[in-house]
């Protein structure tokens, strides 16, 4: 059970160590993924959320949090200066890119140690050659011709497949309105 | 609901970047045509965002990280912390603020193009047991072998292996040694029997005992390493290295003692430690915060106060360099990513950098930093690093 962001507050305002220890677990990998979303570097994503994480402790910001959230200040902060950091020509104010950080963001706020293995074990389960194209198309960037080539099957089938994995994937809800999109989309 | 195939391939392909604009303009319109659409696309993307995320997670050492936070947020027990509190809070914003600030007039593509060949550091030692047997470490987490005395080893998620699990420990009656060497490249950890962390650096080896038996816990080092030693009044800890020994109580110490280099030098961090030399009669105490240099061409040692912080931050994952030359700095560098290096113009050997980068950052950024102070210019040919003066 994750621990909650109230709860995270209280103890940071009473034991600095304690309190940052429970933010540093709940927060740090989540964000450091988030960050990489953008940056789309491990390391470079790990030491924009470490300097965030020091001026968050040291300036007592979580004093300062003036009716946000917890979570939505730090993704916040860490989408901030990402933004910053890559400063793309194309710039990130359309409305698609923009849909598309917020469905990232939303995700990234869930995401635990637990969830990231259930995912593991998802895809490991999945028939072989569909775990291959979608490690192949999502986690190696090939393109479907790539693949239907290196593979001896049709674009189609890439397709297929890949669509049949992502579909698998979703084992576990990870959000109510997700669950409730789910049983509504069930019923047409 | 049934998502046209089309539209769900141009959501896959705009997922990494790759939509054209007319394509782009269909996808946004189907979004836009009603909440459903709009929720469903979300819903999507979320599913092949946790995926690639799954991927990524497991590239972050947290613990490394953690260690590393808690040692920056640590209070200063020092006279001037009020002091040095505000100023590390304006650095950290000044420091930030030109972060971005350079980001965004940096040129890249030099460097980058050709540094394929020079991989940074990574986990890898090789582990040789004492009945000679040898097993390669670093390549799976979680790994346990199995040795020909019957004890079992098995290698934790963060690249290390933790003596106090050794699981035949309690039936061993004389000093069994282990001999761990990690390659150039490489980085590695063990806890010892008692406890005592260490940490190694590149092209470095250690040998020591599974379990400590007798009056004293003894150890040998080739290269550097950084140790945290259990406390245990009635066994000294004796590190002895080609040249020097060090004898320790309980403490934490960074030693650097590679064979091939001139210097042998020793940071504490905290605790206490005595130091005796080959070549001079003469025997040093060590006091937290200050440091040993010894040469061993000129047989002397220098005992100076130090940052620890410069000598010890490989071990949290950080290259920092304060005021050293290039000719240093390179060494180690080369030793963490396996290159040469070759000056086309002697004299930059001699000039000073300070540097604070992440290890675990590819050579061409750690190089650009360099390049952007001062006069230097880099090229990567293969594994060799050419270092020329810049117009």
């Amino acid at each position: 059970m994750m621990i909650g962001t109230e709860e995270i507050l209280r103890v940071l305002n009473e034991d600095n160590n304690k309190g940052f220890n429970l933010l540093f677990d709940r927060f740090y990998r989540p964000l450091v993924v988030f960050a990489d979303s953008f940056i789309k570097d491990i390391p470079s994503s790990e030491d924009i959320v470490q300097d965030i994480f020091y001026s968050f402790i040291k300036l007592k910001s979580y004093k300062k949090l003036e009716g946000r959230t917890l979570d939505t200040y730090l993704f916040r902060a860490v989408k901030n200066a990402c933004l910053n950091k890559v400063k793309k020509k194309d710039s990130v104010d359309n409305k698609l890119d923009l849909l598309k950080i917020e469905a990232v963001e939303e995700e990234a706020k869930v995401l635990n140690e637990k969830l990231i293995s259930d995912i593991k074990a998802e895809i490991d389960n999945l028939p072989d050659r569909t775990r291959l194209v979608v490690k192949s198309i999502l986690l190696n960037g090939k393109r479907y011709k790539e693949v239907a080539q290196e593979n001896n099957i049709s674009v189609n089938t890439v397709k297929t497949l890949l669509r049949n994995g992502v579909g698998a994937l979703r084992a576990k809800f990870t959000d109510v309105s997700e669950m409730f999109l789910y049983l509504f989309l069930k019923k047409m | 609901m049934k998502i046209p195939e089309k539209i769900y391939s141009h959501i896959i392909a705009d997922f990494s970047d790759k939509l054209s604009h007319e394509e782009r303009v269909e996808l946004t319109d189907w979004i836009n045509q009603n909440n459903d659409n709009k929720a469903e696309y979300k819903s999507i993307v979320r599913r092949l965002y946790s995926i690639q995320a799954s991927e990524k997670w497991t590239e972050i050492n947290q613990e490394r990280a953690r260690i590393r936070m808690a040692n920056q947020l640590k209070p200063k027990t020092n006279l001037f912390i009020r002091i040095s509190y505000v100023a590390a809070v304006i650095t950290l914003f000044i420091g930030i603020f030109f972060i971005w600030k350079e980001v965004s007039e940096v040129k890249v593509e030099k460097i980058i193009i050709s540094d394929n060949l020079i991989q940074r550091g990574t986990t890898k030692a090789i582990l040789q047991l004492s009945s000679g047997e040898e097993i390669r470490l670093g390549g799976e987490k979680n790994r346990v072998h199995k040795d020909k005395e019957g004890g079992v080893i098995k290698e934790g998620s963060e690249g290390k292996i933790d003596y106090r699990k050794y699981s035949d420990t309690a039936h061993i009656e004389k000093i069994r040694y282990n001999n761990l060497s990690v390659p150039v490249g490489g980085e590695y950890q063990l806890v010892l029997s008692d406890g005592t962390k260490v940490w190694l650096n590149s092209k470095s080896s250690l040998k020591y005992p599974v379990k400590f038996i007798g009056k004293e816990r003894r150890i040998f080092l080739n290269g550097e390493a950084y140790f945290e030693v259990a406390h245990n009044k009635e066994k000294p800890f004796i590190v002895e290295t080609n040249d020097i020994n060090l004898r320790v109580l309980g403490t934490s110490f960074n030693v650097s003692a590679y064979t091939s280099e001139d210097k042998v030098v020793t940071t504490l961090v905290n605790g206490s430690v005595q130091l005796a030399y080959r070549d001079v009669s003469k025997k040093t105490i060590l006091k937290p915060s200050y440091q040993s240099v010894y040469s061993k061409e000129n047989k002397k040692v220098e005992i100076a106060k130090v940052d620890t912080y410069a000598y010890t931050s490989w071990k949290e994952g950080r290259i920092v360099f304060r005021d050293n030359t290039l000719d240093e700095i390179l060494l180690r560098l080369g030793r963490w990513y396996d290159f040469e290096v070759v000056y086309v113009d002697k004299e930059l050997r001699e000039m000073k950098f300070f540097v604070n980068v992440n290890r675990y950052k590819r050579i061409g950024e750690v190089l650009e930093k360099l390049e952007k102070t001062r006069g230097v210019e880099f090229e990567i040919k293969g594994k060799i690093v050419i270092v020329k003066a810049s117009k």
